[in-house]
């Protein structure tokens, strides 16, 4: 008898009778009028469908993914997600078949679990669980009224990430600006520059796709897709952006202190859906008069930028770094160091200059 | 030591450029930068040669008598595997290499980067065994 085989199927089993009694769970929920949302959505010519049962949870998951709004599409879904907040419908997630005492983050299954992914994030606030196989997905939340403020900026980045894989998409860590020429991926570790630099290139009028995370589409050209349109800022660092303060909100503050902005309220027009992409850019604030590029090699580059992506959003094991590589191998790629806040979109202008 | 190597995957990927290799180890959080002597060192051993064949061969170019350079690249060989980043197989030696070197080289470096294993700490990945979730992997007994 082929134990192994048993214990992939068993596995495999385990996971798709909680699959699918959390989708029985979501179809008997209470649904009084008002309180649910079925959203379409259109992302890098996919379409997304969000079931959501509970407005305040609809609060969280909306604002960020407006801009992919497309409520007019029929075409059968290429991910559905059901989510719902269990204590706007007094519903709890049904207990999984695993202890309560494993403390689980993320967790990767082997043969026989491929096909799902789980992940529970907030100190237990959260849980997802994917269906790759059949672009699945369930999302629920304990109280969707305590939700930190970084879910309302990234909401379901973790859902994203995994069902992007499926897809040929890979969610970057990064920023991403650009005009009618195409854009600039803005990469590096935190504290590097990029949101910074992402923002002053919107508020100097450049088109908008990223502060933070983004979906790449490798292709020729490779393709941004604008994952969610909203930005961050650390709240000491408002003041420098007047424009964006005025939409700063901070529904639940968490360890981050950096305050949202929906950005579709005052730069819609900025606010793209995707960037065909140009060049790859490295920030780094220096204490100088200009702002200045100049090119590196790929291979800095991709040392630069890809281990943020790799270890924020980790669990997709080498593929994305493979993307990222074969990003730097096709663009060209350039440091940008940060002068004063008034040169920053200027250089972002020069680069696509001399990669146009 | 006469075993060949190969990558540690799925744990470490790595991707190679002209003049440089990023290695990283998806599991520990640490990332490295291969170049000059680390980076023909690191090319040949995925090839297949042995660390005391590769040694031989550079001894030349590293300036150093072919028993001080077997111990050289013996060491930084050891220093790979200490970082998981290869693991040992049976010997598969190759006929030729297509790694090319200077006349001239210097020791081999490995440079760690560590900045983002704190990230994996507080958002680890939990991994199972067969015997499925959420049983994890038996830790080995310490020393």
């Amino acid at each position: 008898m082929d134990f192994a085989g048993l214990a992939n199927s068993s596995l495999h089993d385990r996971l798709a009778r909680y699959f699918s009694e959390l989708e029985q769970t979501f179809a008997r929920l209470p649904s009084p009028e008002g309180t649910c949302a079925d959203r379409r959505l259109k992302l890098a010519g996919k379409t997304i469908r969000l079931r959501i049962a509970g407005t305040a949870l609809g609060r969280v998951l909306g604002p960020a993914l407006e801009h992919l709004a497309n409520e007019a599409e029929t075409a059968t879904s290429d991910l559905e997600i059901c989510c719902w907040d269990g204590a706007e419908t007094g519903v709890a997630l049904p207990p999984p078949p695993w202890s309560a005492a494993t403390g689980i983050g993320r967790t990767i299954f082997p043969a026989g679990g491929e096909q799902f992914r789980v992940s529970d994030s907030s100190g237990g606030e959260t849980f997802a669980l994917l269906r790759l196989d059949q672009g699945r997905g369930i999302f629920w939340t304990r109280d969707a009224r305590r939700l930190p403020t970084f879910h309302h900026a990234a909401p379901l980045v973790e859902v994203f990430q995994a069902w992007g894989r499926t897809a040929g998409l890979t969610v970057l860590h990064a920023g991403c600006v650009g005009d009618e020429r195409g854009g600039v991926l803005l990469g590096g570790r935190g504290g590097a520059g990029k949101s910074t630099t992402a923002l002053l290139g919107l508020e100097a009028g450049l088109r908008y796709a990223s502060d933070d995370f983004c979906l790449l589409e490798s292709g020729e050209p490779p393709t941004v897709h604008c994952l969610f349109a909203s930005a961050k800022l650390h709240r000491v660092d408002l003041p420098l952006f007047p424009r964006l303060a005025a939409l700063a909100e901070d529904p639940v503050p968490d360890v981050f202190d950096k305050p949202v902005m929906f950005l579709r309220r005052a730069f819609a027009a900025q606010v793209v859906t995707q960037l065909p992409l140009r060049a790859v850019v490295l920030p780094r604030v220096a204490a100088q008069e200009r702002s200045e590029f100049a090119r590196i090699s790929p291979a800095q580059a991709l040392r630069e930028f890809a281990p943020s992506t790799l270890f924020q959003l980790p669990g997709e094991g080498a593929a994305p770094l493979q993307a990222m590589a074969a990003l730097v191998r096709g663009l060209p790629c350039f440091r940008l160091t940060l002068g004063r806040r008034e040169t920053v979109a200027a250089a972002l202008r020069g680069i696509l200059d001399e990669v146009a | 030591m006469s075993s060949s190597f190969r990558l540690n995957a799925p744990d470490v990927t790595c991707e190679v450029f002209d003049g440089e290799a990023l290695v990283v180890n998806l599991r520990s959080g640490a990332y490295y930068s291969l170049r000059e002597t680390a980076l023909i060192i690191w090319q040949m051993l995925l090839e297949g040669w042995p660390a005391a064949d590769i040694g031989r061969r550079l001894a030349p170019a590293l300036g150093l008598a072919e028993a001080q350079a077997v111990a050289t690249v013996e060491a930084f060989v050891t220093q790979l595997q200490a970082e998981a980043l290869i693991v040992s197989e049976p010997a598969r030696q190759p006929a030729t290499t297509a790694v090319t070197w200077p006349e001239r080289i210097g020791p081999p470096v490995l440079d760690r980067y560590s900045d983002m294993e704190e990230l994996l700490k507080l958002d680890p990945i939990h991994e199972v065994d067969v015997a499925g979730w959420p049983v994890q992997p038996p830790t080995p007994p310490k020393a």
